[in-house]
């Protein structure tokens, strides 16, 4: 935890470069890969609040992400309100489920895989009822008409009017995105300054010293939990605006657990600029095999996959940690002489 | 000491695992401002009893009760805010976080802001002498530096109590009274300690009373001197043989 003043410094100099780069390069393909490497960092920021920072990994984020991308879709297609509306509707929802959550598997202590496995579990739960709803309710109410739209998802009718949060441009989006990721940025820093933010530290490294220093863990989590979810439904709402469309397993599978646990894990889980640095490489290297390996189907994922095995093995701090780590070895290559050599110490006298 | 007021007490408390009885009965009176030393031999209950008194456990009977008040269905955070907190056998460094950021932790018991936090951890830092460690990560922190972090960040949560689970051990004879010295600087400060000690010689040293436990009975309780004459701690601690030698 860097001095405060610091880190607002290196947001606002962030915030200031990345919100020229529009202006600057109007390529529509650059700044569409610069929205995914936003939104990817701003929902990994999401989940490094309760995954990095409190320390309780959830693999089932996107129960969170697909309630926050249905509501906000379902009230804009069924009933035409605004997605700007409807995204705190969405959030609220996913923060209600997020405590459900909590208070089940931290009331049976479930910590670890064991707390992961329980919200993955609860996810693919969501993804079900995501699929199957509109048939249960053909069945007991049929007045309620069609809901989520089944295995076939909900298209989002293409307009030119951002008061939905529609557009034909991109810029719209980006500034959005880079709008999100400063806000959740700004949380980050400030969290890592406050009572709550060493907290949820205590809780993460070791749950008795937290209980026998006078907090209490069971609220620190769900706080984190509450606040996770929230954040990463706007985050599905956001989603389902640029694509102008979503279905239970794009919004809801097991891969948007992974892909919104990526960026922390891969740029350094508990830190303010990890996300950041882990989606921008995750999108980078993900645009450019494809780009590369293009005329051969599936390849690209395969080497994607490579690359992500490599970074967790080597740097299991994150990206984050490469500045440390070179220090570390520039130490061992700077003075040699300095220690005395393991065989000279071994040397029997 | 001037008054006897009891701080602390354990009521006819009893604690099973299962079959095993861990502790039973245990009677034991806490007073304001003593070095309470809770000694026994492996397996006695010492640990227990402890886990007991901070809440880390619940009694199957009896209670314990801390300023007068019952800690009954109270989790240990709960007690912590009412002035009693612990150390742990195995010291736990929160490891990711500087030595500072460890006491920081135990001081946001009470302080509101980071400012307030940082400037009692660095005053309780300089009282157990890890200033000088103060901005290096608490992985990085050898045991007898692990123990002073220990007894750093439960202090800075200002505890009226403190129970003190061996922070001598695993340490050598010269760290050992340091740690021992250190505690008694503790007690000047105002804070009644219960300590579990395995090495007899300084619990011994440092102890106003004594409490001996053996298979979770309390068996002895009294001044130090005394409890070492007492021939159930004999036993309990060298065997039954020593004392037939004796005769």
């Amino acid at each position: 935890m860097s001095g405060l003043r610091r880190q607002l410094f290196l947001i606002a100099a962030f915030g200031l470069l990345a919100g020229l780069v529009p202006l600057v390069d109007r390529d529509q393909y650059h700044i569409f890969v610069i929205i995914l490497v936003l939104f990817n960092a701003y929902l990994g920021m999401a989940w490094n609040l309760l995954g990095g920072y409190a320390g309780q990994f959830s693999f089932g984020h996107a129960a969170f992400f697909g309630l926050g991308a249905y509501t906000s879709t379902v009230l804009l297609v069924r009933s035409d309100v605004s997605p700007w509306v409807g995204m705190w509707l969405g959030g609220l929802l996913a923060l209600l489920f997020g405590l459900l959550i909590g208070l089940l598997s931290f009331r049976y202590r479930l910590r670890g895989p064991y707390f992961a496995l329980a919200t993955l579990a609860f996810a693919e739960t969501a993804r079900l009822v995501a699929t199957n709803l509109d048939q249960i309710l053909a069945e007991w109410a049929p007045s309620l008409g069609k809901i989520t739209g089944g295995p076939t998802g909900i298209l989002i009718p293409l307009r030119n009017d951002f008061g939905s949060m529609l557009s034909l441009q991109r810029e719209p989006f980006y500034y959005t995105a880079l709008g999100g990721v400063l806000l959740v940025m700004l949380l980050t820093a400030c969290l890592e300054h406050v009572r709550l933010g060493y907290a949820f530290a205590a809780v993460r490294e070791s749950e008795d010293v937290a209980q026998a220093v006078g907090i209490d863990v069971s609220r620190i989590k769900l706080i984190a939990m509450m606040l996770s979810a929230f954040l990463t439904a706007l985050g599905g709402t956001f989603y389902a605006q640029l694509f102008q469309f979503i279905d239970p397993h794009i919004a809801v599978g097991v891969p948007v657990s992974i892909s919104i646990l990526l960026p922390a894990i891969v740029g350094g889980a508990g830190t303010l600029f990890g996300p950041l640095l882990g989606a921008a490489l995750l999108v980078g290297i993900s645009e450019e095999t494809r780009r590369i390996l293009q005329g051969l189907p599936g390849a690209a994922q395969l080497v994607y996959g490579l690359i992500l095995v490599l970074v967790i093995i080597f740097l299991p701090g994150g990206l984050v940690s490469i500045p440390r780590r070179l220090r570390q070895l520039g130490r061992r290559l700077g003075k040699p002489s300095g220690r005395p050599t393991a065989i000279g110490r071994q040397e029997p006298a | 000491m001037a008054e006897r007021s009891p701080i602390l007490e354990a009521r006819t408390v009893t604690k099973r695992f299962r079959g095993l009885v861990a502790v039973r009965d245990l009677d034991l009176v806490v007073y304001e401002g003593e070095i309470l030393g809770l000694i026994g031999p492996n397996g006695a209950g010492k640990t227990t009893s402890f886990n007991l008194l901070s809440g880390f456990e619940r009694p199957d009977d009896g209670e314990v009760v801390l300023r007068g008040e019952s800690m009954r269905g109270l989790e240990p955070w709960q007690i912590c805010r009412r002035g009693l907190t612990r150390t742990f056998q195995i010291a736990k460094p929160l490891a990711n976080l500087t030595t500072l950021q460890n006491v920081m932790v135990g001081a946001f018991n009470h302080a509101r802001s980071e400012a307030a936090a940082q400037r009692e951890a660095d005053e309780v830092l300089r009282f157990v002498g890890l200033d000088r460690r103060r901005d290096v990560q608490a992985r990085a922190l050898n045991i007898a530096e692990r123990k002073r972090l220990e007894l750093a960040r439960a202090l800075a949560t200002r505890p009226r109590v403190l129970l003190l689970d061996e922070v001598a051990a695993g340490l050598n004879p010269t760290e050992g009274a340091h740690l021992t010295e250190l505690v008694r600087q503790v007690r000047e400060r105002g804070v009644t300690i219960v300590l579990i000690e395995h090495v007899m010689r300084s619990v011994m040293t440092v102890s106003d009373r004594v409490a001996v436990l053996h298979h979770g009975i309390k068996i002895a309780d009294g001044p130090p001197r005394d409890v070492a004459r007492d021939q159930q701690v004999i036993q309990a601690y060298l065997g039954e043989e020593y004392l037939f030698a004796q005769q």
